[in-house]
């Protein structure tokens, strides 16, 4: 028993890990609070939901699919809402303060315009649904693929930041943007590329949970939600606390669940969230552990 | 100066015939302009905190609801002015327990605070409920819509006037001042955390008696449909496509928005919330000054 | 008359210590400068006097009232003013709007708006920014941002103001118009100033006593004359 919820805990956080790292490049690059992005999972999980249903295409092949297509999705955001404004210091500053509210907007457009094409029911559909037992565990293969694919690219991630000299410049970017700017690095450049690798990222999440949950068009709240959660606990930036911040909060969470019922779990989101921005109100960006 | 008589009479012109409107004897014209008078009063309550501090609140559909639902609960006890008097204070009393925190937190920060605020109350009063047996709750005996109608007129007049009360007075400049740098208003003196506390309370009454009046009008209480971030969504995009800082702001945002959804919400309601969404973006990004500042601008040019 | 009181103020940031034992007293009707390079702990003595940083240790009286554990609204209803380094104007009010606020709700606590009025224009009169009375405060250029910080802390009626590097970035002539109109504002208000200014003719000149901080260590204090040729000064500024 307790290893099987070892196990979910470990699924979840992996999942939430992997959402808030795309939350983490673009608030880390842009500087803006895309409260959508949890709209971004859900739109991956329809697209593999119906690439399977009605194509018969493997959620593994949509992987790629909604890679690009949230990606581009990504780009165009950034090219039609955000690109002139980020252009002038005057009108970023007022874009800055207002970025939640315009991507709240778009949340609503996606959340209704999913719920129009494909309405609320929720849905789902059975893909390597066989379970695997080892080490008085089982497992689906769904959720081994899900593990398998979260690690993959938050690990990739990680190295990419670590040992690439565009993650540099992207690091150099979250750290400070104008001396970035100054050492040559094109700023612009990384705001559009972290905003669609950020946007991608939490539709290969989508595919990922399509696989192994239920689906409907307001699924995404409660995922920008924990990401939120993930990146404040976390820190701005930091890829590799938020990795470890996503698994606490998949621990707690299962844990938490088990032991009284799944009645609570949106509480038990919504009060960590809640806690977590009442003690650090000075939010990602804060600095108050390190002024000892 | 000259404006400002103007104004006074346009809108004592406007609540007036507002008050005619139950004399026309149609059921449906009274129904919205109840609709009409509960968006003022709400959208003109949320601009005393969000529009003068710019302490963006995603969340008031939490003081909407806890009202409703003081509203439904009370109504075994006492009669109904007394209940709608409970749910102003209740609301009342919610923002002056979580302020002191709340307010603490700031700019985006706590724009997405209140909005998981409002999901975490609405959350643990939905499982209340259940630990209750209830699912949702009937009212027999409610006023009648004209009754109701007249007391949300009143909320809405009482709205407006605090609105343009606090534009011009002490407290209006103290939080204009708050808004506009925070550290600066507490050195000349601005008691920064009182005036807060005191704006959002002041913010959070009269949505909590909003909320008992829908729920007498409807005759029905489900917490999911009383705490709906569909409210709180809707009054922040009204505030701005009608534009911030006006007293005719929330007047004009409401009328648009009325229409707007007369003409498409029962039919379409998911394109209806599109097109919110998508206002919200042009407006914020295109035309933060709003209707009222848009036609403030075409006035000054003609 | 001791009109501001340090006694043994000390501020740390985490390893840092910005503010070691700072003593010093104000007399009522002076010109009190500080001196000292970047990094010095100006900026935070400002902060830890007028309440927006809490000291380690030590205590600050203004007026024979201690303000220990007071907030700096409390402090600035006590009749302290300060100004910004880095000005914090309010952007999309007017200016006089700006010194209306302040006259509201600083130690004069004008509640008519007439009276409030009449005393911002006064404070903007003395720094020569009435006749940019009804312009944005954002579309001010910086030096005269930095005269409507100065308008905003006269406005709140403050007895003691604190001016943090008001002449930044000023031409020659009009550093002397600041420094002549500082000297009017004694004169005519009665008022106490406090003064930090990298300008140094200018500090010398206003300046009855000065008090050097080198690394948060206060190193000499004195008359201009004393100050300069004290060695330990000659050693932090010249090696």
């Amino acid at each position: 028993m307790f290893q099987q919820l070892l196990f979910a805990a470990v699924v979840s956080g992996a999942l939430y890990a992997l959402v808030a790292l795309g939350l983490n490049l673009v608030y880390g690059s842009l500087r803006l609070l895309n409260i959508a992005h949890g709209d971004l999972v859900m739109i991956g999980a329809y697209v593999a939901f119906w690439s399977f249903t009605l194509l018969g295409i493997s959620p593994v092949v949509s992987l790629a699919t909604t890679t690009v297509l949230c990606a581009a999705f990504g780009f165009l955001v950034y090219v039609v809402l955000l690109k002139r404004q980020l252009g002038s210091p005057a009108l970023a500053q007022r874009l800055e303060a207002n970025s939640l509210i315009i991507f709240y907007g778009l949340s609503v457009i996606l959340q209704n315009g999913a719920s129009l094409a494909f309405s609320a029911t929720s849905r789902g559909y059975q893909f390597l649904d066989g379970v695997h037992s080892f080490g008085g565990v089982s497992a689906t293969g769904s959720m081994l693929l899900l593990l398998g694919v979260a690690a993959a690219v938050t690990l990739g991630a990680l190295a990419f930041l670590r040992f690439h000299v565009a993650g540099w410049s992207l690091l150099a970017v979250i750290e400070r943007k104008d001396a970035a700017a100054v050492v040559g690095v094109n700023v612009e450049r990384v705001q559009m590329i972290s905003i669609c690798a950020g946007f991608a990222i939490a539709g290969v999440a989508g595919v990922l949970v399509s696989m192994t949950q239920q689906i409907t068009p307001f699924m995404g709240f409660p995922f920008t939600i924990a990401a939120f959660v993930v990146v404040i606990m976390g820190g701005l930036g930091n890829i590799a606390a938020g990795i470890a911040a996503g698994f606490v909060l998949g621990f707690i969470e299962t844990f938490g669940v088990a032991l009284t019922s799944a009645t609570y779990r949106s509480i038990l989101i919504y009060g960590i969230f809640v806690g977590v921005l009442l003690l650090r109100p000075q939010g990602l960006f804060g600095k108050a552990v390190q002024a000892r | 100066m000259t404006g400002k008589p103007f104004m006074i009479a346009a809108f004592a012109i406007v609540a007036g015939l507002m008050a005619l409107v139950p004399q026309l004897g149609s059921e449906y014209w009274l129904g919205v302009a109840f609709i009409v008078a509960m968006w003022i009063a709400l959208i003109q309550s949320w601009s005393l905190l969000s529009a003068t501090t710019g302490y963006i609140s995603l969340g008031h559909a939490v003081f909407y609801g806890i009202g409703a639902y003081v509203l439904v609960v009370s109504l075994d006890w006492m009669p109904v002015p007394y209940a709608l008097a409970l749910s102003g204070a209740a609301a009342g009393l919610l923002a002056l327990v979580v302020g002191l925190p709340v307010l603490r937190v700031k700019g985006p920060y706590f724009v997405i605070l209140t909005f998981g605020f409002a999901e975490l109350v609405k959350n643990l009063v939905m499982l209340l409920e259940t630990r209750l047996g209830q699912f949702s709750r009937m009212i027999f005996d409610a006023p009648s819509l004209e009754a109701l109608y007249y007391a949300m007129l009143v909320l809405a007049v009482i709205a407006t006037a605090i609105a343009a009360w606090t534009a011009q007075s002490r407290f209006g400049r103290g939080l204009a001042a708050i808004r506009e740098n925070e550290v600066a208003a507490e050195a000349i003196g601005v008691p920064v955390t009182r005036l807060k506390l005191f704006a959002f309370v002041a913010s959070a009454i009269i949505p909590g008696i909003v909320g008992g009046l829908l729920v007498l009008r409807t005759s029905y209480f489900a917490a999911d449909q009383a705490f709906d971030p569909a409210v709180s969504f809707t009054i922040v995009t009204t505030a701005i496509v009608g534009g911030l800082g006006r007293v005719s702001g929330p007047l004009l945002g409401t009328l648009f928005l009325v229409i707007l959804s007369e003409l498409l919400w029962a039919r379409f309601p998911q394109a209806y919330m599109m097109i919110l969404g998508g206002l919200l973006i042009v407006f914020i990004l295109f035309v933060p000054q709003g209707l009222a500042g848009l036609i403030r601008k075409g006035l000054g040019r003609a | 008359m001791t009109i501001l009181e340090v006694q043994n103020v000390s501020k740390q940031f985490g390893g840092l210590k910005a503010l070691q034992d700072v003593c010093f007293s104000v007399n009522e009707g002076t010109i009190f400068g500080l001196m000292g390079a970047n990094g010095a702990g100006k900026t935070t003595l400002f902060g830890v006097i007028a309440g927006q940083i809490r000291p380690n240790g030590g205590s600050i009286s203004f007026a024979g009232k201690p303000l220990a554990g007071q907030r700096p609204d409390q402090i600035c209803r006590l009749g302290l003013g300060r100004t910004f380094q880095i000005v914090r104007p309010f952007g999309n009010l007017t200016v006089l709007d700006n010194v209306i606020v302040s006259a509201m709700y600083g130690a004069a606590r004008t509640h008519r708006l007439a009276d409030a009025t009449q005393a911002g224009r006064r404070a903007l009169e003395d720094v020569g920014l009435a006749p940019l009375a009804d312009q944005l405060a954002a579309s001010l250029t910086l030096s005269n941002q930095k005269r409507l910080e100065i308008a905003r802390a006269l406005a709140t009626g403050a007895r003691l103001v604190l001016l943090d590097e008001v002449m930044a970035g000023l031409t020659a002539t009009e550093v002397a118009e600041m420094t002549e109109t500082l000297f009017r504002l004694r004169r005519e208000r009665g008022l106490t100033i406090l003064i930090i200014e990298h300008v140094m003719g200018a500090l010398m000149n206003l300046s009855d006593r000065i008090l050097v901080l080198d690394h948060g260590v206060p190193i000499a204090m004195g008359s201009p004359e004393q100050v300069v040729a004290d060695e330990n000064v000659l050693k932090v500024y010249f090696g």
